[in-house]
């Protein structure tokens, strides 16, 4: 009875100081939110200026200013912080172990690609994600080897966002969030949904062990930019307006990934241990 | 996080879409003008690529001269001017042409020096809007997924000029009229004309 109360008092003291984390990250957004609130709304063009009203409303950006500065804060936080992790994370980590951590990931993601893949009515992907499920984390030992993709079952990604616009649920203004970067109501709605969905959230949060989560979230994170940064600074490089630009291929890539316009192959470099 | 790593994964065929322009298959399964025309540039870029015996300058314009020959710039830079192209003054015009022309010729040379031994294999071409759609791959030496690179191509008389890269189901042009179109309508064609000169210095 002792040690209950004890690991008890252990747990609040835990508890305390992720809610003042918690709190500390709240006013930072706040404070965020606000300055970025003061740079206002787009100027919407008169009526009688037909096409520039037309751009306009193809745009669908109404708060083109305060995503513009989300936009550069995120750019910011990528330069200050992400970049060097995921350098230093790309120098240091040997290449099978990013291949292995990948693999591992992406297998966790399958519970939730899986409800995506029902929730659209989508049977034939849900028994490619359940077969890859199974075969991963029973032969690939938990999901670090892909062996799924030597069968015949290669990868695919479904999210709620997704599923939103298979039900007909328009996409909504273009919103970038801090961190988060691009999410129209849609898909953040979908970010949310989608994290209910994945039930190793809930395995976490009931063995209170949700700093497992937020580990994993960040290798996520730092993996994705150590191996896929070059491709952003491309744009970078051969666009004038970065923002229009990403602005325009954000809603090009999401549109091809709710019609499924992947070409179904597996990546096999990351397969097989090297 | 899925939706963004997919989004940066897509992007990734950027550096080596041009790249992957290096051809062996040549011909392999042309079965039409448009195809052939698509293995024999890749061909030609990886021969150029590979020829050791040239100074850097000399591949250089050798470079300039071929993407100049297989890409319609007109055309482009009309679609990429969208509706600002009425409004601008001929000198504007002219003066735009010339600078998108360099920017297409760096932007494939940079594309291009991230060359790492791909290959490009055609798939057959398909009529779509007017337009031929070669499709292709490009596939890496180590194996990861090949990237899906759609070549859009107009024809007049029996020969073809490359109007769209579309790679992973990401047109280039569309990006590039959306990325202008802001610039111009905060600050015109000026404003176009000194971003292009900006990116591109000493064009």
């Amino acid at each position: 009875m002792e040690q209950t109360g004890d690991s008890g008092k252990a747990l609040a003291i835990v508890r305390g100081g992720r809610s003042r984390f918690g709190r500390l990250v709240a006013a930072g957004m706040t404070l965020l939110l606000i300055a970025g609130a003061m740079g206002g709304c787009a100027t919407k063009p008169p009526a009688s200026d037909v096409e520039a009203r037309a751009e306009y409303d193809k745009r669908n950006d109404p708060i083109e200013p305060l995503n513009r500065y989300f936009f550069e804060v995120n750019r910011f936080l990528d330069y200050m912080l992400l970049k060097h992790f995921a350098e230093i994370y790309k120098s240091v980590v040997p290449d099978p172990v990013q291949t292995g951590l990948r693999n591992f990931l992406n297998n966790l993601e399958s519970p939730v690609i899986l409800a995506n893949d029902l929730l659209q009515g989508d049977f034939g992907r849900a028994k490619v994600t359940t077969a890859r499920f199974i075969a991963n984390t029973i032969v690939g030992v938990g999901g670090v080897y892909d062996f799924a993709s030597h069968i015949g079952y290669p990868r695919h990604t479904e999210d709620f966002g997704q599923t939103l616009a298979s039900w007909g649920v328009g996409e909504g203004p273009y919103l970038v969030l801090p961190l988060l970067g691009p999410r129209p109501p849609r898909d953040l709605v979908g970010v949310g949904v989608d994290l209910a969905l994945n039930p190793i959230n809930w395995a976490l949060m009931a063995a209170d062990a949700e700093e497992i989560g937020y580990g994993l979230k960040a290798a996520d994170i730092i993996d994705s930019r150590a191996h896929n940064g070059g491709a952003i600074e491309e744009v970078e490089a051969s666009s004038i307006d970065f923002y229009a630009a990403i602005r325009n291929l954000y809603r090009q890539q999401r549109q091809a990934a709710i019609e499924n316009r992947d070409s179904g192959t597996a990546d096999m470099s990351q397969a097989a241990p090297r | 996080m899925t939706t963004r790593r997919q989004f940066i994964v897509r992007l990734g065929a950027f550096g080596i879409a041009l790249a992957g322009l290096a051809s062996t298959g040549r011909g392999a399964r042309a079965g039409d003008a448009a195809t052939a025309f698509i293995d024999t540039l890749g061909g030609q870029a990886i021969s150029t690529l590979a020829d050791k015996s040239v100074t850097d300058a000399e591949r250089e314009s050798r470079f300039r001269a071929l993407f100049l020959s297989a890409f319609d710039v007109e055309t482009i830079g009309q679609f990429v001017l969208g509706r600002y192209r009425r409004s601008a003054t001929p000198e504007q015009i002219a003066e735009f042409n010339r600078l998108y022309a360099e920017d297409v010729v760096r932007t494939y040379s940079r594309r291009l020096s991230q060359y790492a031994g791909e290959k490009l294999v055609t798939l057959g071409s398909q009529q779509q809007d007017g337009e031929i759609v070669v499709r292709s791959q490009i596939q890496s030496p180590s194996g990861q997924k090949p990237v899906a690179v759609d070549w859009r191509l107009s024809e007049t008389s029996g020969s073809y000029k490359i109007v769209d890269v579309v790679i992973e189901n990401l047109s280039m042009r569309s990006a590039q009229r959306e990325d202008f179109a802001s610039v111009m309508s905060a600050g015109g064609v000026d404003a176009l004309l000194a971003g292009l000169r900006k990116k591109n210095p000493a064009s």
